[in-house]
C-alpha cells in the first residue's frame, strides 16, 4: 500500500517536532514536509500535493482557516491549536479532527486512524452525527474582519473596510478592493452572510456595496435605482435591494 | 447608608422653619406683651426675615471654614465674634426697621427698650441651634461624599485588579508552553526540565500578583526574562529579545506587573505580523525625575492588524493614572516598521508621595 503524504504546519518548532515524533509509529505514513506560515503551506500544497494535514490555527500573517480558503482542493486536515474556540468552525471546514494542544499520544492516534479511515474511504460510524453537525453549525454566522486572497502564489490580505464591493461571476465572485479586483471561490451567500451587517449591503443579486463608498443614490427607471461609488463603479439596485438600502442609512 | 441629598431640596424646610418662628413670635408678643396685631405682624416678619437671610450666610460660613484643620478654642472663639456681629446686625437693623414702621410709637419702642436682653438671649440661642444643625448637615454630607468616593474608587480597584489578572496568564500562552514541554521531554528532557522551572516560576510571581505595593525595576526584569525565554523556547530563533538596562534603573520602584502586558502584546504583534524573524527591543534608563522605559518590535505595516484589542494597553494606562495620578505617562509610537510603548515612571518615595 502506498504510504500516505503528510504535511505539518505549525509556526512553533516544538510542536512540529512533538506531531513529527508521534508520526514515527505509523509504517503507512510519510513526512513530506514542514512549513511554519501560511505562505510557505500555500506553496507546499501545490507542489506536494499532500492527503493529510497538520495544522495549527493561529499562525504569522495568515490564520490556518484563511489557508484553506485559498486553497480550492484542500486536503484531509487535523487541526491542531491551544484555542478551544474555533472548534465549531474547523468542523464547518470539514476537519477530520481537532487536536486541543496539548495533546496525548493516544488521543493522537486516534484521530490519524480516523483521518486514514476517511482517506481509505471506508465510512466510519461518526460520519453521519458529524454532518449533521455541521450542517447546524454552518447557520452560525461570524463576521469577517479580512478577506484573504490569492494571485498566482502571492496572498493579498484585503480587510473587508477596503473593500468598494463584491461581484458575483459564474462560480466566483470579484472582490473591488483598494487592493485591486481579486477573484474568489466563493458564494454571493457566503460574503452577504459573513461581511459586517452595518457595512455592506447586498443591493442586487449581483452586488453587494461597501456603504462608506456610496456616493450617491439616483433613480434610473422604474424600479431601479443607481448607486455611485467614490470608486468611480455605476451599480444598479434593485427595488428590494433599494429597500434595504434605504433602512441603513 | 448615607445617602446624599440634594441641599436646594431643604430649602423650602428652611423656610418654613422660620415662617413657624415667624409665627411663634408673633403670639408671644400678641399674648404676653399685648403688642397691636398689626406691629406684631411686622417685627415677626422683620426679625425673622433678617435672621434667615443672615442664616443663610452662616451657612456658606460653616460649609467653607475648614474646621476640620483648626482647633475647638479657635472654633469658639470664631463663633463668639461671628455671633456677636451677626446678632448686631440682626438687632440693630430690626430695631431701626421697626422704629421707622411704627412712626416711632411711643408705647411700642419702649416695651422694645425693656425686653432688649431677653430678645438678644433668644438671639443667640437661634443662632447656637442654627450653627449645630448646620454642623450636622455638613458631617453627614462629607460622610456620604467619602463613601462615594470609596465606593468608586473600591470599584475601579477591583475592576483593575480583575482585568489585569486577566490579561497576565493567557490561557493560550499557557497551553502552547505546556505542548512545548511535552515535546520537549521526547527530544531534549533537560531543556524540558528547565522550561518547567520557568514556567512554575512565572506562574508563582504572576499569582502572588496583588495590585497594592511596588516592586523594583530588576524583579519586574527577572519575571519578564522568564516569560521572554519561554517564549523564545516556542517561537524558536524566530524571536529576538534585545536589552539595554541602565544600571542606576535597578533599584527604581514601580508597579508589579505593568510591563508584563506590553511585552506580550511586541511579542504577540511582532510574531504574528511577520513571518520572518522579529525583534522585541527593551529599554531602560533613568533621566532626571523619571525612568523611561521602552518597549518596542518590528511589525509590518502591511498587516491588517487584527490580533490584540489594546486592552492589554489601556489597563496598563488607566492603572499608571490611578497610582501616579498623572494622565500622560504613557506614549505609543507607531512609525514606518516600528511600534514602540514608551513609559515614563516617577520615583515614588518611600512615604508613598512622588518625589521631586
Amino acid at each position: 500500500m502506498e504510504k500516505i503524504k503528510v504535511l505539518i504546519i505549525d509556526d512553533e518548532p516544538p510542536a512540529r517536532n512533538l506531531v513529527k515524533h508521534y508520526l514515527g509509529t505509523f509504517d503507512n505514513i510519510e513526512i513530506a514536509g514542514e512549513c511554519e506560515n501560511g505562505f510557505e503551506a500555500l506553496k507546499a500544497i501545490q507542489e506536494i500535493r499532500p492527503q493529510l494535514i497538520f495544522l495549527d490555527i493561529q499562525m504569522p500573517k495568515i490564520t490556518g482557516f484563511e489557508l484553506l480558503e485559498l486553497i480550492s482542493d484542500p486536503p484531509h486536515i487535523i487541526f491542531t491549536t491551544a484555542y478551544d474556540e474555533f472548534a465549531i468552525k474547523a468542523f464547518e471546514m470539514n476537519a477530520v479532527d481537532y487536536l486541543l494542544k496539548p495533546f496525548s499520544a493516544s488521543r493522537f492516534q486516534q484521530a490519524v486512524d480516523r483521518a486514514i479511515e476517511r482517506i481509505s474511504d471506508k465510512p466510519s460510524e461518526l460520519q453521519q452525527p458529524v454532518k449533521d453537525l455541521r450542517n447546524q453549525l454552518a447557520e452560525a454566522v461570524v463576521e469577517i474582519d479580512r478577506v484573504v486572497a490569492r494571485l498566482g502564489s502571492r496572498i493579498v490580505v484585503i480587510p473587508t473596510d477596503t473593500i468598494y464591493y463584491v461581484e458575483a461571476q459564474d462560480d466566483y465572485v470579484m472582490i473591488y478592493s483598494s487592493q485591486g479586483n481579486h477573484l474568489k471561490e466563493k458564494t454571493m451567500k457566503y460574503f452577504e452572510a459573513h461581511l459586517p451587517k452595518n457595512g455592506f449591503i447586498r443591493i442586487h443579486r449581483s452586488h453587494i456595496v461597501n456603504v462608506s463608498q456610496i456616493v450617491s443614490v439616483d433613480l434610473y427607471g422604474k424600479d431601479t435605482h443607481l448607486v455611485v461609488l467614490k470608486c468611480g463603479a455605476k451599480l444598479k439596485a434593485s427595488a428590494e435591494g433599494y429597500k434595504r438600502l434605504r433602512e441603513l442609512l | 447608608m448615607f445617602a446624599r441629598y440634594n441641599l436646594n431640596k431643604l430649602l423650602p424646610v428652611y423656610v418654613g422653619l422660620f415662617v413657624f418662628m415667624a409665627a411663634v413670635h408673633f403670639l408671644i408678643l400678641s399674648l404676653q406683651l399685648d403688642t397691636k396685631p398689626l406691629l406684631a405682624i411686622a417685627e415677626a416678619l422683620v426679625f425673622n426675615t433678617i435672621l434667615g437671610i443672615l442664616g443663610i450666610g452662616l451657612w456658606f460660613l460653616v460649609k467653607f471654614s475648614d474646621f476640620d484643620r483648626v482647633n475647638l478654642t479657635e472654633i469658639i472663639i470664631r463663633h463668639l465674634t461671628i455671633s456677636a456681629v451677626t446678632l448686631l446686625i440682626w438687632f440693630g437693623s430690626g430695631y431701626y426697621i421697626m422704629e421707622f414702621i411704627s412712626g416711632n410709637d411711643h408705647l411700642y419702642m419702649t416695651q422694645m427698650n425693656q425686653t432688649i436682653i431677653v430678645r438678644l438671649i433668644a438671639g443667640l440661642l437661634l443662632y447656637i441651634i442654627l450653627v449645630v444643625v448646620f454642623y450636622l448637615l455638613i458631617n453627614y454630607q462629607n460622610l456620604a461624599d467619602r463613601k462615594i468616593r470609596e465606593e468608586s474608587l473600591q470599584n475601579l480597584l477591583h475592576e483593575s485588579e480583575l482585568n489585569s489578572l486577566r490579561a497576565q496568564i493567557k490561557p493560550h500562552f499557557l497551553f502552547n508552553a505546556l505542548n512545548s514541554i511535552s515535546s520537549l521531554t521526547i527530544t531534549n528532557p533537560t531543556k524540558a526540565q528547565e522550561m518547567v522551572i520557568n514556567l512554575s516560576e512565572f506562574m508563582r510571581y504572576s499569582l502572588s500578583f496583588t495590585n497594592e505595593g511596588f516592586s523594583t525595576l530588576s524583579q519586574e526584569l527577572r519575571h519578564l526574562r522568564l516569560y521572554l525565554d519561554i517564549e523564545k523556547v516556542r517561537f524558536g530563533n524566530r524571536l529576538v529579545v534585545e536589552e539595554i538596562i541602565q544600571d542606576e534603573a535597578a533599584e527604581w520602584p514601580l508597579p508589579p506587573m505593568i510591563l508584563q502586558p506590553l511585552v506580550e502584546n511586541s511579542v504577540k504583534h511582532g510574531i504574528y505580523d511577520t513571518p520572518g524573524i522579529s525583534t522585541v527591543r527593551l529599554n531602560v534608563l533613568v533621566e532626571g525625575q523619571r525612568m523611561i522605559v521602552s518597549i518596542s518590535n518590528n511589525f509590518d505595516p502591511s498587516a491588517s492588524g487584527k490580533n490584540g484589542t489594546g486592552t492589554g494597553l489601556s489597563n496598563v494606562k488607566k492603572r499608571l493614572r490611578m497610582i501616579y495620578g498623572i494622565g500622560d505617562l504613557v506614549q505609543v509610537i507607531k512609525n514606518n516598521e516600528i511600534f514602540e510603548v514608551k513609559l515614563s515612571i516617577p520615583h515614588y518615595g518611600k512615604n508613598k508621595g512622588i518625589d521631586h
